[in-house]
């Protein structure tokens, strides 16, 4: 059972107030480390270098989208299996299917809710204490 | 502000860029400069817009943001053909969906059918229906079989140790406040934890003490932290029950033979729970492949490394914003730190030669690293113009429908960079100029084609560093200004004397003259009594200068040169009696001690200097400012300044006492505005020195009244233009 | 089954363990099944644990709707609790038959209403919200400390009670109750040995975490604190993560 405040969380997205929204609430759920990334790319290199628990990506990206970034870190082997939550909109049916596919842990329809994170959250590392 | 109304700020900040994103592909699409990311990024600009809408509420915009992205989908998708009529549908959505940020951002909720007309275009090219599902927040895909897939880190990749260990709690734990649970929680969070509790002690209830531990534990933990770590757990409590700790060897999962089908521990612990898929039977680590070391590498969520403590640096991208208010204490404390090395300087020079030597030396140094401090803080404060560039598009496609004119606007230097303020003050003296290129300027189409143009016409933006000022150019090919009729709304108005003679570019500038406006109809346009007169005392405000050109049947070329930074400048001091003023460098072209014989007919402020076959107007700064010389009329230093585009003269000062940087302080608010003086700063010495306004200082002795020599009227005509 | 079910409440720690204690032997007394409802626990921690076990010992005792909390805390513990099958079986049965038990009406308290014994036990009162947070008194003379403490505290979660001293601290004690103490060694008046003999002191207040603040290298105090009887320390300067796992080694 993870510990909240122990757990390090990776946001990747390209809007700043999305971001911040997410992190937001993250917090709410008691989490403390936060990192963040604009971009598939940067946030790829991110995780590849320090420990993170938890990726929790947007789509629509430039340089490196969601996908990709899902893909790139399945096939790298020191991180093949880091939990990821894709970030859909409404509408993207084809895309969970391309993720699931892809070997995503779960996805989350933006807008959400905090109890709806958890959930999510909890669906795919157990219960938040 | 509450975080969430700080978030909601940073949305609507990334509006910006994002409209203008769509903005600019949009017109890079029209003008078939677009490629194939073009559409691409205007889809991902929309897309991000709605996200965000999406969040904080704002229904309208989402809703038109959403059927708005649905076309540009298509089009990226290539289910969707652009055309010229698409185009032009979209560049309004663009210019629908700037107003519904705009009101969303004002907290107005929009009539419920704004931009109707345009989303009703949008989706007939989509064959859109109306009607949006309204699915409810987060809520997820029901029709697809989707199961959320647990995370279960691989136990055999865990590189570390394996520990046995067992822990009876003594008799007073318990009443100390320490609490088996947590250890026991603390340790299982280290890594993979086997326990067994044996609960054999705990006595029947009558006799049982509720302060009393009665159960003890054994069991193996697997994890990468090491032995101190495992032990940190049991710290505080390790006077105070028995513990023991044992590493047993690592996990065994380099030592397999290939074909084993489940690593057994080592061990003997209790069988592995998730016994391993048959496609991952081999080991997942060859053999020879160095094994996987680094601690703290092991992603396991549930497993937690020693000390998280090193803060991890953020993967964000080479941009951070800063509030302005930071930067601009940064900027005065720059400025401060300017005045205080001046002042240094002046103590240094004042010491004995073996002293102030190395101090020199060592001072420069600080004056050179100053210098480049103050540029770098300055930089931070530079805008790209492109800022207000931005909002001329649009200006111009909705004047040019409104006047049933054909206006193209095209603009360069975009990312040249100048001042915050500056840019901030652009804004509507840009705006006026513009305004006036499309209503006066350009001509109706039929005209156009009758006088042989094309039926468009044509506005260049244009931005680019010159000189060490910001030089921006509104250059149009319309109808340019018209001599005659202006020369006569200036006699009718009385500006100008009926028989005065004028050349044409005199007659041109007297468009700056207050209350002058040639249009024949006060259009609601540009009719707001919105003079050339105040955009150009505006531009003059922030220390610029505005020169207008026009060719009659050609165009009119306005240009306005700006200042880059506004508050630390290179600066001459100069002595003129008592008194000590700072002229600015950008404004001085050149310094000279002129032999007598070069000056002429200096009477009162005025007189005229020879230099190098040339005739120059000059102005004696003493009587001027009414402050008494010390040089006789013969002696002093001139220098050459600007006064505006082409227009120099020379400034007679008693003595030139050295350049420095110098801090611009402005007086306005305590003072007012003082004709000639710019503002002030602090010397060296500590004594505080006006900046002149060259510009100002001419138009100045421009309007006095004239000298009674009469041989030197005719050489003042350069002074006749002011009143 | 005659007696209704045995309604835990909602915390369970070493405070509600004395009056759980005399309840459970109360109701055992006669050796007959016991069927405890333990839906509304969310804290429990091993004094409550054992005499669960020990009441299991002797008599037939059956675990009913266990809550998360209670599960997650044997579980952790490596624990089974107590489970009769005949005592199951029965309550199925009479759920069917009866009409819903008045025992709702003692939603939250172990102890029904107008026990005398009710005073000592330390657990929520009918209708006080579930999960509260927990109650942290700092004591420190250093205004900079207790602000430092206070802010990180309450961002975690906490509600965060100051004292500026020893003495101030033991007189706090008197009127509130708290989940955790920290204090500070060195202060004026009273230092941090005598506020832990003397929070040790008094009986209702066993099993109290108490911890000293002291700086890295100092063992001499860190033993010193122990023997006074403190929980543990921590360590001072103080980084934010570090200060909440500290805090949640003893409590939870």
């Amino acid at each position: 059972m993870p510990i909240a405040s122990t757990l390090k969380v990776l946001i990747v997205d390209d809007q700043n107030s999305v971001r911040q929204m997410t992190r937001l609430t993250l917090e709410e759920l008691g989490i403390r480390q936060i990192y963040e990334a604009e971009n598939g790319k940067s946030a790829f290199q991110t995780a590849t270098l320090q420990p993170v628990d938890l990726i929790i990506s947007d789509f629509n990206m430039p340089e490196m989208d969601g996908l990709g970034l899902l893909r790139a870190v399945r096939g790298h082997q020191a991180i093949r299996k880091l939990p990821f939550i894709l970030l859909t909109g409404r509408g993207d049916r084809e895309l969970v299917v391309k993720a699931a596919q892809a070997g995503v842990n779960n996805y989350l329809v933006k807008p959400f809710t905090t109890p709806i994170l958890r959930e999510k959250i909890e669906q795919v590392l157990g219960k938040l204490t | 502000m509450s975080s969430f109304e700080q978030l909601k700020h940073t949305f609507f900040d990334e509006c910006s860029d994002l409209l203008q994103q769509v903005e600019q592909g949009l017109t890079d699409i029209r003008e078939q400069n677009g490629s194939d990311d073009t559409v691409n990024a205007v889809f991902r600009a929309v897309h991000s817009i709605k996200g965000g809408a999406g969040i904080f509420g704002f229904d309208s915009l989402v809703g038109f943001a959403h059927v708005f992205e649905t076309v540009l989908d298509a089009i990226r998708s290539d289910r969707l053909a652009i055309s010229p009529d698409n185009v032009d549908t979209l560049l309004t959505a663009g210019d629908v969906l700037s107003d519904l940020v705009t009101m969303s951002r004002a907290g107005e909720t929009p009539a419920e059918d704004y931009g109707r007309d345009c989303r009703m275009a949008l989706e007939a090219l989509m064959c859109i229906e109306q009607g949006e599902e309204g699915e409810a927040l987060g809520e997820d895909f029901a029709d697809l079989d989707f199961v959320p897939v647990p995370f279960v880190p691989d136990e055999e990749e865990e590189s570390g140790h394996v520990y046995e260990i067992s822990f009876r709690p003594g008799a007073e734990l318990l009443k100390k406040g320490n609490e088996p649970l947590f250890i026991l929680r603390e340790l299982r969070a280290l890594g993979t934890l086997e326990l067994s509790a044996d609960a054999a002690r705990v006595p029947p209830l009558s006799e049982i003490e509720f302060d009393q531990p009665y159960v003890s534990w054994t069991g193996t933990l697997k994890t990468s932290a090491d032995l101190a770590a495992v032990e940190g757990v049991f710290d505080f409590v390790s006077d105070d029950c028995d513990l023991s700790i044992v590493e047993k060897a690592s996990a065994p999962a380099l030592a397999l033979p290939p074909d084993a089908p489940t690593p057994v521990p080592e061990v003997g612990a209790p069988v592995m729970p998730e016994p391993l898929p048959a496609a991952m039977a081999p080991p997942l680590v060859p053999a020879d492949a160095p094994k996987p070391v680094e601690a703290g590498e092991a992603k396991a969520a549930l497993a937690k490394p020693a000390e998280t403590k090193a803060a991890p640096p953020k993967a964000v991208a080479t941009t951070t914003r800063v509030e302005l208010e930071k930067i601009d204490r940064v900027v005065n404390m720059v400025g401060e730190l300017v005045i205080a090395q001046a002042m240094l300087g002046q103590i240094v020079q004042d010491l004995p030669e073996h002293i102030s030597g190395r101090l020199l030396q060592t001072l420069d140094e600080v004056v050179h690293h100053t210098r480049e401090l103050k540029d770098s803080v300055m930089s931070m404060r530079a805008q790209p113009v492109g800022a207000v560039f931005q909002r001329m598009p649009r200006l111009v496609r909705e004047l040019a429908t409104k006047t049933g004119k054909k206006v193209r606007l095209e603009m360069s230097g975009e990312n040249t960079e100048v001042d915050r303020s500056i840019v901030e003050q652009l804004a509507d003296p840009l705006t006026h100029i513009i305004r006036n290129s499309v209503d006066h300027g350009i001509e109706k189409p039929a005209d156009r084609l009758a006088s042989g143009k094309s039926e468009e016409g044509t506005i260049r933006l244009g931005a680019e560093h010159r000189g060490g000022r910001i030089v921006i150019e509104i250059k149009d090919d319309g109808a340019g200004v018209n001599p005659e009729r202006v020369l006569k709304k200036a006699r009718e108005r009385g500006l100008v004397s009926a028989d005065a003679q004028l050349t044409d570019d005199e007659i041109t500038n007297l468009i700056f003259m207050p209350g002058f406006s040639t249009a024949e109809t006060v259009s609601d346009i540009s009719g707001r009594g919105v003079g050339m007169d105040v955009v150009r005392r505006n531009i003059q405000d922030i220390g610029g200068r505005i020169s207008l050109k026009s060719e009659r049947g050609k165009g009119m070329t306005i240009q306005l040169a700006l200042p880059l930074t506004l508050a630390v400048m290179d600066g001459m001091v100069i002595r003129v009696g008592r008194e000590t003023y700072v002229v600015p460098m950008s404004a001085m072209v050149e310094c000279l001690r002129p032999p007598r014989s070069d000056i002429h007919g200096l009477v009162g402020t005025r007189g005229m200097l020879r230099l190098r076959g040339e005739l120059l107007p000059i102005v004696h700064l003493g009587e001027l400012l009414d402050v008494a010389s010390t040089e006789s009329d013969a002696g002093g230093v001139v220098i050459i300044a600007e006064a505006g585009e082409d227009i120099r003269f020379g400034l007679r000062v008693d003595e030139l006492c050295g350049h420095q940087q110098v801090v611009i302080k402005s007086i306005e608010e305590s003072y007012g505005s003082i004709p000639g003086i710019a503002a002030a700063t602090i010397l060296g010495n500590g004594r505080v020195a006006f900046i002149l306004d060259t510009e100002k200082l001419y138009e100045m002795a421009a309007s006095e009244p004239p000298a009674p020599a009469g041989a030197i009227r005719s050489e003042n005509a350069a002074f006749a233009l002011g009143n | 089954m005659s007696s209704e079910p045995l309604k835990l409440g909602a915390t369970l720690d070493m405070g509600a363990a004395e009056g759980l204690l005399l309840e459970l032997r109360q109701r055992l007394q006669f050796d007959e099944p016991l069927c405890i409802d333990a839906s509304a626990v969310e804290t429990l921690t091993m004094p409550c644990v054992q005499l669960i076990l020990a009441a299991a010992k002797g008599a037939s005792v059956h675990v009913a709707d266990p809550s998360e909390a209670f599960q997650n805390a044997f579980a952790d513990l490596g624990l089974d609790w107590p489970r009769d099958a005949a005592i199951a079986a029965a309550r199925e049965a009479a759920a069917g038959t009866e009409a819903p038990e008045a025992a709702t009406d003692e939603a939250s308290g172990i102890v029904p209403d107008g026990d005398p014994l009710g005073e000592s036990i330390r657990s929520s009162e009918p209708g006080e919200a579930a999960a509260m947070s927990k109650r942290i008194l700092t004591i420190d003379d250093s205004k900079t400390i207790r602000d430092m403490l206070r802010m990180t505290l309450i961002d975690a979660g906490f509600e965060v009670l100051q004292a500026v001293d020893g003495q101030d601290g033991c007189e706090v004690m008197d009127r509130e109750t708290v989940d955790l103490v920290i204090t500070d060694i060195n202060m004026p008046r009273m230092n941090g040995y005598e506020v832990v003999r003397n929070l040790r002191n008094r009986p209702e207040l066993r099993g109290l975490p108490i911890l000293v603040l002291t700086t890295e290298s100092d063992t001499d105090k860190k033993n010193l604190a122990r023997e006074a009887g403190a929980t543990g320390w921590m360590v001072k300067p103080f980084d934010p993560d570090r200060l909440i796992a500290t805090v949640r080694k003893v409590i939870q």
